[in-house]
């Protein structure tokens, strides 16, 4: 009996062969994998036992964890690779049992989407699907043309197994979007990090001919818009198939990038305008074919807006270790006539891997604003970028970065900021439309920039410096008393900062901002100081005005605990529908200071980069602020700042 | 005595021992205590500067010339064309224009492409009076340097002062007169007037910062409000219950608190609320000379969380339209209680204007060589290198004593007291003493290497019958030439003289005569250091303290003007004038108590911790005397923050930055 059926089955696989089915009759009833799973039936066939990750951890069924691999990942992440997996690809396995009296062919497809960052199938109002869950994160099997697999299942009373194998690629739906010049830059469409869940649809003959082609193929759209396969199946007009079961899997794969630090810093020519002093590349750091393939990060140089020119007191000094005191700053303030200032611009490196070092061996990255002397006077920023853009995520990092305050709470004027930036790239790179008066065209224009529907710049930040809160806006601006350079009167140039500043001296200022460039779609957009609530807690968000780019949320928070102690944690939690920044001692202690959601603000779905850096600020953007840039001196020493972890999840 | 008197006599003896001294270091190179050259002070002048600045890419302009078949940057030019006789224009009232009265000329910046070099065509500038009729007009030719390739041109139009009527309008448009084609993009305008560069001379900063706390009603108007209550600081505020509207007021001309135009004014308030949602108003407003309001500003309570039964602070800043303001308008700022709910308010800050900008011309250090690494310094122009001077421990505390025993008065130095330094008494040490002569008492003191600390050596009643005296002027040098300091002492009046020397343990006359046979040199007057150069380093008001600071054997001279500011500077001599070698500052003070932040502060130099450096005693105080100008003290005032002191610096290692 069993060989009889055994024979029948091969000669249907042959005659109707689909590669990659592997029908393993010798283990219908079997259970050898422990797998406990609910079984589910439809009047034609029943399923049972399904098991999206078979060669995946296997002792762990319910959860899953795996580490994008970036070694070779310029051409985008793939989960698995050969190297986590030596097929390069998950396995998964179900199986199937003939509810019908005649041998029957059926036909299975796999779909697995982000969990964690997704948009909901179903459109809280109308019920029906969202339409924002075209941009979920979800795929199928690389080969878009490749639709449902078929299955011939005898009519025996028997489960059937069935094997195939899939991997999490990016550009999963193969959007044309992504591809240029023929090439499908998977890249520009990473595969996300979180929890992905697993949907395996199996269906008889005559039901899959009423599954729409654009469900089929994940390629294809209905209407000029993708439309989500989960939401079909599960909430759809697919859910009305009679011979149609959709087993969305209980166990999820948790997706975790955490680039190694100590894996060398990339350096890009176009950063450098291909000008650079090589002198300092090293086997860390530098443009080695080894690095190109296989870096993490690269050196970030800032873009320097000519807007911080500045005339500068002609000071180098270490105001953190030479106890620089408030009386210094007055003194400097009143008492250096123009001629002697000295004309400059916020500096960026031009010696690439000078100021950034990847250790291998504490896997971890060392950035330092350079010292500088009489007659080179320089503020230098420094910092690094991530080089494999993604969309949303949970992005930590373990920092000690330079402490902002002295001992008399002067700030040295550098900025400690933890940032997403577009990966840019135009229109493969675009936001979401905004379908209100659109988005100010550019980033650093003024109020006049024309407003376009599309735009692919996005900044998420985290901006820590000495600057005052702009909420509650009765005590802004503060009330600074105007010096006089009197230099027999102490009092008349030494003037004492306002209570508003000094009641909080020790505290640096975590500024929170989403850039949204001022699209006016959120149902809450507003300008000046707005409350938004978020588990308890108000938070003040603040834009200048309507046509202002960027809402910003200040905490302050004190210098010491931040900067001050062997290192900290910051998180920016990017969701699509809204960005909770939070900061801890530790990833189990980390606490809220700032959120905002999709009803004050466009959160951005493009993809971003992640950047850390120390920079020095025109003071000009931060209005209030008691410090001011051109009334700092040079540093005199190193100004070290060390990256230990970055995990994003 | 009467204080006149003795403050003159004090005079003299600085003044006397400074010429004297100066003269000692030209001749023998021994350090002197201070004095002063001439050089004639800067004066401000007057720069061209842009007035107002106007950019058009062409990019979003609504004119008929705009054009996107050609465009140097961006996607539009403006096209003069064979359809098309006038091109894009500019036009304003001369009224719109910042400091318009000072307008004297109009730069046109543009890049143009043609077909033909000569394009005929011209730009225009054309001034018409109120009525709209013309009285000036002027045409310049619009030129390509290159045929079919885009290129750059400037025009330059003059403004006669007879048309800077604020009515006037001004237009400036393209003129194809002959109607070939030729693309305009990217044009700059540039209005040029002239403005005043203020340099080291300017006034002094008037105080624009005013705080009320309604302790005493000085300044205030409307005072009926104001009453002991409930109060953020003192006793008194502005009691606002019972329905009244208005709190007291700050009614100022504008010329009263600034000679320059106010952009910008600054309040500040405290309110304590007594019911719920207050909606208290600052207000800041400008009335003219007809009683009309130009301006009117105000920051409620309404909209934030101002809590019941406590105090809250109510900041704000408001931009005053400077066009709109004559010197002679009246700034009122005012405390209302637009809710009439009962509060109460205090504690009103007003800082008028923005910090007052640095003294001095702007800079002309090219920004690129800095920045390229190619910069190079020039003689005598900042900015300079900083040389440090490092505080010596002289076991003294800090305090305003000379020696560790506060008891003794004479070590008490300050910056009233005169003194002298000098090798006075030569033991086996070799090191200077310093001399200080108060008005009461003399003493000496040197530096004992053994135990680190100056030790008071001599001392004496300054009684009249002795030669320490107020009539008498002292200097200190090698009058004998026997290679011991020498005090010269001279009678103010009659000019008779007497060489002191020191013999461990009194001072006794050497010689002495009347002014008959005085030697004229010891008492000439000190010559201006006279090589080409010394008019660009020295001024008249610095006091020289001329010594071996590195420890080497070619003295520098260090100069001191507190004129503006503590200005200290050492200065080398060469063969061809003197160079700045750099700016002096002080290391090693305890907290922020840099010397330079006192009001009074007086140096006197010699070797007094080593035979071949040369160190300074530093007197370091503030002074609580109402107009105080920096010369002499009647009160001196320790501030916590800036502590009297005396204090011991020389140069380490000439260290700089």
């Amino acid at each position: 009996m069993i060989k009889k059926e055994t024979h029948r089955l091969w000669a249907c696989i042959l005659n109707r062969a689909y590669v990659l089915v592997i029908i393993l009759p010798f283990f219908f009833s079997c259970n050898n994998n422990a797998i406990t799973s609910e079984k589910l039936s439809c009047s034609d066939f029943s399923i049972q036992n399904f098991n999206p990750l078979s060669n995946w951890q296997k002792d762990s069924m319910e959860s899953k964890t795996i580490f994008i691999d970036y070694n070779n990942a310029n051409s985008g992440f793939i989960i698995p690779t050969s190297k986590q997996i030596q097929e390069g690809s998950f396995a998964f396995q179900f199986e199937i049992k003939n509810n019908t009296s005649s041998t029957q062919n059926f036909y299975y497809k796999i779909y697995y989407q982000n969990e964690s960052y997704k948009f909901d199938e179903i459109d809280a109002l109308t019920k029906r699907e969202n339409p924002l869950a075209e941009e979920n994160f979800y795929g199928s099997w690389e080969n878009t043309a490749t639709t449902f697999k078929k299955i011939c299942v005898p009519s025996d009373n028997s489960f059937h197994k069935t094997n195939d194998i899939f991997r999490i690629i990016g550009n999963p739906r193969n959007d044309e979007r992504y591809i240029q010049n023929g090439v499908n830059n998977r890249w520009q469409r990473n595969p996300r990090v979180g929890n992905y869940s697993f949907l395996l649809i199996v269906v008889s003959e005559n039901n899959l001919k009423t599954i729409p082609t654009y469900i089929q193929n994940i390629n294809q759209k209905n209407n000029g818009h993708f439309s989500n396969p989960y939401y079909y199946y599960l909430n759809g007009d697919g859910k009305l198939l009679q011979n149609m079961i959709a087993y969305k899997s209980a166990s999820l794969l948790k997706v975790t990038a955490q680039p190694n630090l100590g894996g060398g810093i990339y350096v890009d020519d176009a950063r450098f305008n291909g000008e650079e002093d090589k002198s300092y590349f090293c086997a860390t750091c530098g443009q080695d074919s080894n690095l190109y393939k296989n870096a993490p990060i690269q050196q970030f140089i800032n873009y320097v807006d000519i807007s911080t020119k500045m005339d500068n007191i002609p000071v180098v000094a270490d105001i953190l270790k030479d106890n620089y005191s408030k009386m210094d700053y007055n003194w400097n303030k009143s008492f250096y006539s123009k001629d002697e200032l000295i004309p400059t611009i916020i500096q960026t490196s031009k010696r690439p891997c000078e100021t950034v070092v990847s250790d291998p061996k504490e896997k971890k990255i060392i950035i330092k604003n350079p010292k500088t002397q009489y007659g080179e006077w320089k503020k230098e920023s420094v910092g690094i970028i991530t080089r494999h853009g993604l969309t949303y995520g949970k992005y930590r990092v373990k920092v000690k970065l330079t402490e902002l305050l002295n001992k008399n709470n002067v700030w040295n004027g550098l900025t400690n900021a933890i940032w997403l930036i577009t990966q840019g790239g135009g229109e493969w790179n675009y936001r979401r439309t905004c379908n209100k008066e659109g988005y100010m065209a550019t980033y650093w224009g003024g109020h006049d920039d024309k407003r376009i529907p599309l735009v692919d710049y996005s900044e998420i930040d985290f901006e820590i410096l000495k600057t005052p809160p702009y909420c509650p806006d009765n005590v802004f601006p503060p009330v600074f008393k105007n010096p006089i350079d009197n230099n027999k009167n102490v009092a008349s140039w030494n003037v004492a900062l306002p209570q508003e500043i000094t009641n909080t001296d020790a505290n640096v200022t975590v500024a929170c901002t989403n850039w949204d460039m001022a699209c006016w779609e959120p149902k809450n957009f507003g300008i000046g100081c707005n409350p938004i609530e978020y588990k308890g807690q108000t938070f003040e968000a603040h834009r200048w005005d309507e046509a202002y780019r960027a809402l910003t949320e200040k905490k302050e928070e004190t210098d010491d605990e931040l900067f001050g102690s062997k290192f900290y944690y910051f998180e920016i939690d990017w969701k699509p529908t809204e960005i909770i920044w939070r900061i801890g001692a530790s990833p189990d202690k980390m606490r809220v200071v700032g959120y905002m959601n999709d009803k004050v603000t466009s959160i951005p779905n493009n993809q971003m980069l992640l950047i850390i850096t120390q920079e020095y600020h025109n003071t000009k953007w931060w209005p209030g602020a008691p410090y001011s840039q051109d009334n700092l001196p040079f540093p005199l020493n190193d100004i070290p700042g060390e990256i230990y972890d970055l995990t994003i999840e | 005595m009467n204080d006149q008197k003795k403050r003159f006599i004090v005079f003299s003896i600085i003044v006397f021992s400074g010429f004297t001294g100066a003269f000692l270091f030209l001749k023998k190179n021994v350090p002197i205590a201070e004095t002063t050259v001439a050089t004639e002070q800067p004066q401000d002048t007057l720069v061209t500067v842009s007035l107002l600045t106007e950019y058009f890419d062409f990019e979003s302009s609504g004119n008929a010339s705009i054009t996107s078949e050609k465009a140097f940057s961006g996607k539009k030019s403006s096209k003069l064309s064979p359809n098309l006789e006038y091109g894009f224009g500019v036009n304003h009232l001369l009224s719109d224009i910042p400091s318009y009265k000072n307008l004297t000329s109009i730069s046109l910046a543009f890049q143009c492409i043609t077909e033909n070099m000569d394009t005929s065509a011209l730009y225009v500038f054309a001034i018409n009076d109120k009525t709209g009729k013309n009285i000036y007009w002027n045409g310049v030719p619009i030129l390509s340097k290159k045929k079919d390739t885009w290129s750059n041109d400037t025009i330059h139009f003059e403004i006669k002062p007879e048309f800077l009527i604020p009515e006037n309008s001004l237009t400036l448009y393209a003129w194809n007169r002959n109607k070939k084609i030729v693309f305009i993009d990217d044009l700059t305008v540039n209005y040029y007037g002239m403005a005043e560069a203020k340099t080291t001379s300017q006034k002094e900063a008037t105080n624009t910062n005013f705080f009320f706390d309604f302790e005493t009603t000085t300044g205030l108007n409307g005072i009926e409000t104001i009453k002991e209550t409930t109060a953020h600081s003192g006793k008194f505020a502005c009691d606002l219950t019972g329905n009244k509207e208005y709190g007291p007021s700050v009614i100022k001309k504008i010329k009263d608190v600034s000679a320059e135009p106010i952009k910008k004014i600054k309040l500040s308030i405290w309110v304590y609320p007594l019911t719920d949602h207050p909606n208290t108003v600052i207000t800041a407003s400008v009335t003219n000379s007809k009683n009309e309001t130009v301006f009117w500003g105000g920051k409620s309570s309404e909209n934030n969380h101002f809590p019941k039964n406590q105090w809250s602070k109510i900041n704000a800043a408001f931009i005053l339209p400077i066009e709109k303001i004559t010197p002679e308008d009246l700034l009122t700022v005012n405390i209302w209680n637009k809710g009439k709910s009962d509060v109460i308010v205090d504690d009103l800050e007003i800082v008028y204007g923005e910090s007052a900008e640095r003294r001095g011309a702007p800079s002309t250090l090219d920004a690129n060589a800095i920045y390229e690494k190619h910069f190079i310094t020039e003689r005598n122009k900042p900015p300079f290198k900083t040389i440090w001077l490092q505080k010596q421990e002289i076991k003294n505390e800090n305090s305003t004593s000379i020696v560790s025993d506060k008891k003794s008065e004479t070590a008490d130095f300050s910056p009233n007291d005169s003194f002298l330094t000098g090798n006075f008494d030569k033991d086996k040490s070799n090191l200077d003493e310093v001399l200080c002569i108060k008005s009461n008492r003399v003493g000496m003191f040197r530096y004992s290497q053994e135990k680190k600390e100056f030790l008071n050596i001599w001392e004496s009643l300054n009684r009249t019958d002795s030669i320490w005296n107020e009539i008498n002027s002292f200097s200190s040098g090698d009058f004998n030439n026997d290679g011991k300091s020498d005090v010269l002492v001279l009678n103010k009046k009659n000019q008779a003289w007497s060489v002191i020397e020191f013999d461990g343990k009194k001072w006794s006359v050497k010689s002495k005569g009347d002014k008959n046979n005085l030697n004229k040199s010891w008492v000439s007057k000190f010559e201006t250091p006279s090589l080409g150069n010394s008019k660009d380093v020295f001024k008249s008001s610095d006091f020289l303290f001329p010594g071996n600071y590195f420890g080497e054997r070619s003295p520098e001279i260090l100069k001191l003007n507190t004129d503006w500011r503590f200005d200290l500077k050492l200065v080398e001599q060469e063969k061809d004038g003197y160079t700045i070698l750099g700016n002096v500052d002080f290391k090693g003070y305890p907290n922020d108590n840099n010397p330079k932040y006192y009001e009074f502060v007086k140096i006197v130099c010699g070797k007094f911790l080593s035979s071949n450096k040369t160190s300074l005693i530093v007197m370091m105080r503030n002074c609580a005397d109402n107009n105080f100008k920096g010369t002499r003290c009647n009160l001196f005032e320790s501030l916590p923050e800036l502590p009297n002191s005396t204090q011991v610096y020389s140069i380490e290692g000439g260290s700089t930055n």
